[in-house]
């Protein structure tokens, strides 16, 4: 088991009488790439902004690289820190040349045989030593940031939605870029974003953030497969929502009875991704076809149930379906039961 | 804020907005000279204070006369009419010189902010000479036309004139810069939505000037509230006459100290006012230069009136003072006058002057910083109080200096050093202009993304701020300098012992009426401080000189 | 363009500079700051003077040279130099102060040393202070300037009482916050007494005297026939002359019936009680009662040489032809009382 590069224990900041992050609580293992996720407004931001050392927080602590930075009575300003950051505008120096740049912290770089040109071949830049960033396009730019914020060899990179400045086309595969980058050098790295297709795809964490606190912290498959409560399901994709009563480790719903992950008794929600279900033609079945969405590769197949119940079901492309045909629906995942209060899985709070 | 893809540079639309530039920046090296610079904007206050304590009840019972009254009516008079004057005359030419296709802009735009360059106690003797009942222009008049006599020019009508041929370019300056930084989207919208020209311009322009106008009737008020030198000449009796008819009469220091107290209470107002009428609204735009061009107005028919109004602007305020002073320096030089030798007095000025440029400049970025990262009460408080040696008249800032200086500070008295400090008090708002609204153009990430990487504090500001505010800074300089270079009895009063400027040898000339030996070092005066002015303001972008004095967050 | 614009803002950068290391290289900054501090060394001498720097320059040029001594001086005007010295107190730097006016010495009365008898009695007991704290250097006489295309002298009245009839209304100038007009009206109250002066005071407003700041604007007034007259000193008349030729259409007039309008005072200087130079300072004094000096301000400055012996310009009215009144110094003295009286009528503010 790795140490933790970051650990935040329960902090809390305050703008006047608005807790933008309140007592949140996360950690980073050393060469992990986590993501924090969550809706606009969640704290995310600002809890980048406190590691860094950009604001102070109003209660708990953060330590990086196991030395405590902020917390009762300390105060590590942010050059002694060790934290890289990438803001979402670069903010390259824009009266330094790309070079000047990347080397504005080779001061205190510990490995000084490391050179700038070293750096920009690894951020695929090589060559382009001498031009003004305002020379340079979004996604040239968002690798000089990168490279900047590696000449310091930080503990951590913190990186302040990175790619939401970068046409659409080109995001998808800068990302790919960045995170082959921040794993060739074994950096460990915290992303802010609020997509949650970036989210998933570059972390080996994600640390879901709602209302300045961290609801849930898990491997991306997981956190898709097993989201804690149901406002996490929603936001990380289309999620049905069934009511069931739970008997020890199954559950009896309309669809029938299902295995849970856990024992659950009484009144329960049962959380299914629209791609847990499938649908076949039977003119028995006591389920309609509504409507279809085609997407090509795949398309939403919106079903009612005989109970008005509606399920998106997610089917590959070949199976056809049209709008009032009877159908039979049947789950092949696990399905995800929840307490009806949705408090039961919320640990975190 | 979302921006375009690669455009650190378009991002950079006003960053005035609260961040935590606080502990980026470090408390201490921002809290501590702020701090002292309001201590010492406050100096000249104090001993006013304290002399006003020492104020017999004859001194109160001569304030509180009627004629007291009369005077505070006269002198919010001539401010009102000078900032209203200024304001006509401003905004037409403003636009005329940023949104126009009239004929040699580029040269009307460095033309018709030059007379800032003009002492008021030249210009007003100048206006006495040239225009006065039995003047240039009478004699001018008599010989094509008979004309014996003009109307007196002397009282209201000519101190207002005067006055605001002085200093409306402090209301043109940040009326350019809150044009050429507008976005022009907005005035397409309206035209797009039907409005006319003119109501495009009421309704969208005109809003989006407001901060601009309002900073430069700030501006032209204070001048007009703390110039001496014009309502002398002309007759007008202001609360500044007031003051130095006690020191140059009565000795009758605390009098003085309540007209000065008096006066300062009136400027306060002003500031408070100005505040008011800002409002809340926020303005994005104004805070950057403009980030694509806009297509200029065609004047048509109008391009011959807008000529003959840049024209007759330059003719009064820059082409007859320098007329008149060649024709003093010939005159006198055919006549046979020597000129003193001048080089040490233009290398004194130029030390002066540039000394004050430097201190006021760099004083002014921690308070740049304290102003624009983090808006508080205090950050408010200074840059109010920053205006308070602006709005007083020279002597009086001056006066309070020697008695610091002499008691309490003698090391430094009567060396130059406590000269540029006196400039410094008298001349911060202009650096302070300056160094603010270039550090709203500053991206504050920019300074974090140092301190991550390891830089303290003061190496941020050396290698990131204040690179990245030098346009603003070397603005304010220019000001400073030229300001500085003009001044007068702060340079008399407080200047080392011996040491002549270009400002002094020209006074101490025409004070016995020795205008031949007067003419050089006043043109000498002009031209220099001209230069650093016509630099900044000849851009191809709308003046880096007009961010100076945007308009206060 | 912007490169050049670039370029033209660091040479001027650099020539500022320059121009700065070249000043700094004349002026010697620290030597100067505790030589002034200290009041100065053997050797030195340092003059307020409220003559005008035009005027006295080359004679204390000439002192400093005759001397052997290192003449320091502040020129400046004579009333912000006095309040300069109010302020100062007892660490005033200064050792002489030099003044336009006996008003200006006498509101510092009491920061002044009194002089030894062999230095006052030079000069005539109207010229100089009872109390021996100041001396008078030269006189300056007042008199009507009048335009010499509109009036002749015989127009003008035998005394400036006749300026009060109403045929002179509105061709007037007067400076009533100049120390020498005030100093004039002080006499006028020895010689004719409060209610007359006030009278006469009433009539000139009546007769809508126009205020001039100062003499010079008044005489150029008078030059260009803007006013007929104005009540002013005798000497700025010459440096018209010097600069404008002898057509310059004015001249002075010294009223024939003599009284107030024809009084003579004097510009003069005293030694402060705080300077550490007094021999020095007594040295200037003798040397600017000297026959040279006193022909100098004769020659020089066309004012009224005061030591015995020495001639007065010929252009000028001597002085034993100028019915002066008969006013003692010390009834001067009482300028608070003639402000008063100023501001009473309207005159001053």
């Amino acid at each position: 088991m790795k140490s933790p590069v970051v650990e935040c224990l329960d902090v809390t900041k305050r703008f006047e009488a608005h807790a933008a992050v309140d007592g949140a609580t996360l950690s980073v293992d050393s060469g992990q790439l986590l993501t924090l996720l969550g809706p606009s407004g969640c704290g995310k931001t600002t809890m980048l902004r406190l590691i860094a050392g950009f604001e102070t927080p109003d209660a708990g602590s953060i330590s990086v690289g196991g030395v405590t930075m902020a917390g009762p009575g300390v105060n590590v300003p942010p050059d002694k820190r060790r934290v890289g950051i990438v803001f979402q505008d670069y903010a390259l120096f824009p009266h330094l040349d790309v070079e000047s740049n990347v080397s504005y912290a080779m001061k205190r770089a510990r490995r000084r045989s490391r050179t700038v040109d070293k750096l920009l071949d690894l951020v695929g830049l090589g060559g382009l030593n001498r031009r003004m960033p305002y020379e340079l396009s979004g996604g040239e730019q968002q690798r000089v940031a990168l490279a900047r914020s590696l000449a310091a060899e930080p503990d951590v990179v913190l990186l302040d939605e990175p790619f939401s400045n970068l046409d659409p086309e080109l995001r998808a595969l800068i990302r790919t870029e960045v995170r082959q980058i921040l794993l060739s050098e074994g950096a460990t790295a915290i992303f802010v974003t609020h997509d949650l297709e970036e989210a998933l795809s570059i972390a080996d964490k994600v640390a879901v953030m709602f209302n300045g606190a961290v609801a849930q912290i898990a491997e991306p498959e997981e956190l898709y497969a097993k989201p804690a409560n149901r406002r996490i399901a929603e936001w990380l994709g289309d999620a049905n929502f069934l009511p069931a009563t739970g008997s020890g480790r199954q559950v009896s719903c309309e669809l029938g009875t299902l295995e849970i992950g856990e024992a659950l008794n009484g009144p329960v929600e049962l959380m299914l991704r629209p791609e847990w279900l499938t649908i076949t033609g039977d003119p028995d079945g006591s389920s309609r076809v509504v409507d279809r969405v085609f997407y090509g590769h795949d398309q939403m197949v919106l079903v009612r149930l005989a109970s008005g119940t509606r399920l998106r079901v997610r089917t590959l492309s070949g199976e056809r379906c049209e709008p009032g045909q009877h159908v039979t629906v049947t789950v092949k995942g696990r399905a995800v039961a929840y307490d009806l209060d949705g408090s039961a899985q919320d640990r975190n709070r | 804020m979302t921006d375009g893809p690669g455009s650190v540079r378009a991002s950079a639309t006003g960053f005035a907005a609260r961040s935590a530039v606080l502990p980026v920046l470090g408390p201490a090296i921002i809290w501590i000279p702020a701090t002292l610079v309001a201590a010492a904007m406050l100096l000249p206050l104090a001993y006013l204070i304290y002399r006003a304590a020492g104020a017999g009840v004859d001194a109160w019972e001569l304030l509180l006369r009627v004629r007291s009254w009369q005077i505070l009516v006269r002198t919010l008079l001539l401010a009102s009419a000078v900032m209203i004057a200024s304001t006509a005359i401003a905004v037409p030419l403003a636009w005329l010189t940023t949104r126009t296709d009239l004929p040699l802009r580029r040269m009307w735009t460095v033309l018709t902010a030059l007379p800032l360059v003009i002492p008021s106690y030249v210009a007003a003797f100048i206006v006495v000479v040239a225009l006065g009942p039995r003047g240039m222009l009478q004699q001018l008049l008599e010989a094509v036309a008979g004309i014996e006599r003009l109307p007196a020019i002397y009282g209201f009508w000519g101190a207002t004139m005067t006055i605001t041929l002085l200093s409306f370019p402090y209301m043109l300056l940040p009326v350019r810069a809150a044009l050429a930084g507008m976005d022009p989207a907005l005035v397409e919208n309206a035209r797009s939505l039907g409005d006319g020209a003119w109501t495009a311009f009421w309704r969208v322009t005109f809003p989006q000037l407001r901060p601009g106008i309002a900073a430069g009737a700030l501006l032209v008020t204070l001048y007009a509230l703390s110039d001496f030198g014009a309502v002398s000449m002309l007759r007008y009796e202001t609360l500044t006459w007031a003051i130095f008819v006690q020191y140059e009469t009565g000795f009758d220091r605390s009098l003085a100290a309540l007209y000065s107290l008096t006066l300062i209470g009136l400027a306060g107002a002003v500031l408070v006012l100005e505040a008011a009428t800002r409002g809340r609204a926020s303005y994005h735009r104004t805070g950057t230069g403009a980030t694509r061009s806009q297509a200029l107005v065609a004047l048509g028919r109008w391009k011959w009136p807008s000529l003959l109004l840049c024209g007759s602007q330059t003719l009064l305020a820059l082409v007859l003072p320098f007329t008149v002073l060649t024709i003093w320096l010939a005159r006198g030089l055919s006549a046979g006058a020597s000129l003193v030798p001048l080089w040490s007095s233009f290398a004194n000025s130029a030390l002066s002057s540039g000394l004050a440029a430097i201190v006021t400049t760099v004083v002014a970025i921690p308070v740049a910083v304290a102003v624009v990262r983090r808006r508080g009460p205090f950050g408010w408080f200074l840059e109010r109080v920053s205006f308070v040696g602006f709005a007083l008249p020279g002597v009086v800032v001056a006066l309070s200096l020697v008695f610091f200086g002499a008691n309490f500070a003698v090391p430094v008295y009567q060396t130059l050093w406590l000269l540029v400090f006196a400039y410094a008090i008298l001349f911060f708002p202009a650096a302070l202009g300056g160094a603010r609204s270039a550090l709203v153009q500053v991206n504050p990430r920019l300074e974090e993304a140092a301190r991550s990487l390891g830089r303290t504090a003061v190496e941020t500001m050396a290698t990131i701020s204040v690179p990245l505010m030098r346009n603003g800074l070397l603005a304010g300089a220019a000001l400073v300098f030229l300001l500085a270079m003009k001044e007068l009895p702060a340079t008399l009063i407080l200047g080392p012992i011996g040491f002549k400027t270009l400002a002094t040898s020209s006074w101490s000339a025409a004070s016995e009426a020795f205008f031949a030996r007067a003419a050089a070092p006043a043109i000498l005066t002009i031209l220099v401080s001209s230069i650093p002015l016509a630099i900044m303001l000849s851009g191809t972008r709308a003046a880096k000189l007009s961010r100076v004095w945007r308009p206060l967050q | 363009m912007r490169i050049g614009r670039r370029r033209l803002l660091g040479a001027f950068g650099i020539g500022a500079a320059t121009s700065l290391m070249a000043a700094c290289g004349t002026i010697n900054l620290s030597s100067d700051r505790t030589r002034t501090a200290t009041g100065g060394r053997r050797g030195d001498l340092i003059v307020y003077s409220g003559r005008s720097e035009s005027l006295v320059e080359p004679l204390i040029d000439r002192f400093a040279e005759a001397a052997g001594v290192r003449v320091k001086v502040k020129y400046a005007n004579t009333a912000q130099l006095a309040a300069t010295i109010l302020e100062e107190g007892p660490n005033s730097p200064a050792d002489i102060f030099f003044a336009q006016d006996p008003g200006g010495l006498g509101s510092i009365a009491h920061f002044m040393t009194p002089l030894p008898d062999r230095t006052v009695n030079q000069v005539p007991p109207w010229a100089r202070s009872p109390e021996g704290g100041w001396v008078g250097i030269s006189g300056r006489a007042r008199v009507v300037a009048y335009n010499t295309d509109k009036l002749t002298e015989s127009d003008l009245p035998d005394d400036i009482w006749g300026l009060t009839d109403p045929i002179w209304r509105g061709r007037m100038g007067w400076a009533p916050i100049n120390a020498s007009f005030q100093t004039m009206v002080t006499g006028m109250r020895s010689v004719w007494g409060q209610e007359r002066t006030r009278e006469w005071l009433e009539g000139m407003i009546a007769n809508k005297t126009g205020f001039y700041p100062k003499n010079t604007p008044i005489v150029a007034a008078v030059g260009s026939g803007e006013i007929e007259l104005g009540l002013v000193n005798h000497y700025y008349l010459y440096r018209f002359l010097a600069e404008e030729g002898v057509s310059f259409p004015v001249r002075n007039y010294h009223p024939r019936a003599g009284g107030p309008g024809a009084l003579v005072m004097v510009a003069g200087a005293g030694i402060l009680d705080s300077s550490k130079n007094k021999d020095n300072a007594a040295r200037f004094l003798e040397f600017m009662l000297s026959k040279t000096a006193q022909r100098y301000f004769a020659s020089q400055t066309y004012e009224y040489p005061l030591v015995n012996g020495v001639p007065t310009e010929r252009l000028l009215m001597p002085l034993e032809e100028i019915r002066q009144p008969s006013i003692s110094v010390n009834d001067l003295a009482d300028l608070r009382g003639t402000q008063a009286l100023l501001r009473d009528t309207g005159a001053l503010t």
